[in-house]
């Protein structure tokens, strides 16, 4: 995929080089061209130094072919205008953007961007960390070696892969209910937010799904 | 006709004055607390909101959801359009102008960002002053 990240701060310079790693063709984005020290020596991706209003710079980076585009700039307001600029002038298919006020967050959201909010992930999973109840086997088979465990999916792996938690021989994910209906999950489904799901585990692995979940 | 207007820097506060004294009701959005002294020492009648313009808080708390006209004055482009799209798509103000500060900017400020009429100073001087040296030229 053709990758536009904005910003090469922290989360920019890591999601860029992860994607790099993935093979993904990146381009990163900063006003600050000492923010691209942060990136490796083996970061093939292309690095363009400037204000990513200006359209002469979203042209370097090749907007118009984008497949994804992410803003992890510092601001709030910037990451809101790439993301509509690169939505309603460049029809970019994916776009998601770093909000940290989590009530405007909510608006962008009714826009059609993903937003991913910091503040309401940290504070979710720090509460989930402390005061989730541990996870109750809910029928075991065999004899205990196999437990099916239920549970709601950690706000920390909504939107990657299920199958991403999927361990061959401990960890398997049957089923998961989403607005109401159950499924069983299909090739390439992503955890969305509050998915609430059932999970067959080896009892040699809860430890392991323990640590997942974020227990 | 009620006017919320982002930004009472010295434009508007010249604003403000102007569209107080036709009647209009005008409410201006500030966060700079020094500014905000200024605008209440000079013009005591008008309605101050203190914050972020760029915060649904504070847009909500103008009574932004109520007003025909929505101005954006801030110094920072970025403000100026993510204000206007929150206007639009929240409070579903009528009409946004803006002010662009960037004049590389100025292929942003559109309906697809959710603002009506743009307004690029740069671009204005620019014409006024190339007006001044032709008619120098033609005297």
């Amino acid at each position: 995929m053709k990758i536009l990240v904005i910003g090469c701060g922290r989360v920019g310079s890591y999601l860029a080089e992860l994607l790099n790693s993935e093979d993904h063709n990146v381009a990163v984005i900063d006003r600050d061209i000492n923010s691209f020290d942060r990136l490796s020596s083996g970061f093939k991706g292309q690095c363009i130094h400037g204000d990513a209003l200006d359209r002469d710079i979203l042209n370097k980076a090749n907007i118009q072919n984008a497949d994804a585009l992410a803003s992890v700039t510092n601001s709030d307001s910037l990451n809101a205008t790439i993301a509509m600029i690169a939505k309603k002038k460049f029809l970019v298919p994916k776009i998601a953007i770093r909000v940290f006020d989590p009530s405007d967050a909510e608006v962008y959201r009714k826009l059609g961007i993903s937003i991913i909010s910091p503040t309401e992930w940290a504070a979710n999973f720090i509460r989930d960390v402390l005061v989730h109840p541990e996870l109750h086997p809910k029928l075991t088979i065999g004899s205990g070696d196999v437990q099916i465990v239920e549970l709601v999916v950690p706000h920390a792996l909504v939107g990657r892969p299920i199958d991403h938690v999927n361990i061959p021989q401990q960890v398997r994910t049957i089923a998961v209910v989403r607005q109401g209906r159950a499924i069983i999950p299909y090739d390439g489904m992503m955890f969305a937010d509050n998915d609430f799901l059932t999970l067959a585990v080896s009892t040699l692995a809860m430890k392991r799904v323990e640590e997942l979940m974020g227990q | 006709m009620y006017i919320v207007i982002v930004g009472g820097g010295a434009v508007g506060f010249h604003l403000t004055q102007k569209l107080l004294s036709y009647g209009h009701k005008v409410t201006v959005i500030e966060k700079r607390p020094k500014t905000i002294e200024e605008l209440k020492s000079k013009i005591p009648e008008v309605k101050i909101i203190e914050g972020d313009g760029s915060k649904l808080e504070t847009l909500r708390r103008s009574g932004l959801d109520k007003a025909d006209l929505l101005i954006l004055l801030t110094g920072v482009d970025e403000k100026n359009l993510s204000i206007g799209l929150l206007a639009k798509n929240e409070f579903k103000v009528p009409r946004v102008v803006s002010r662009v500060n960037d004049p590389n900017h100025e292929w942003l400020f559109d309906k697809h960002l959710g603002i009506d009429n743009a307004i690029n100073r740069a671009a204005l001087m620019v014409d006024e002053l190339t007006k001044v040296l032709k008619s120098d030229e033609s005297n």
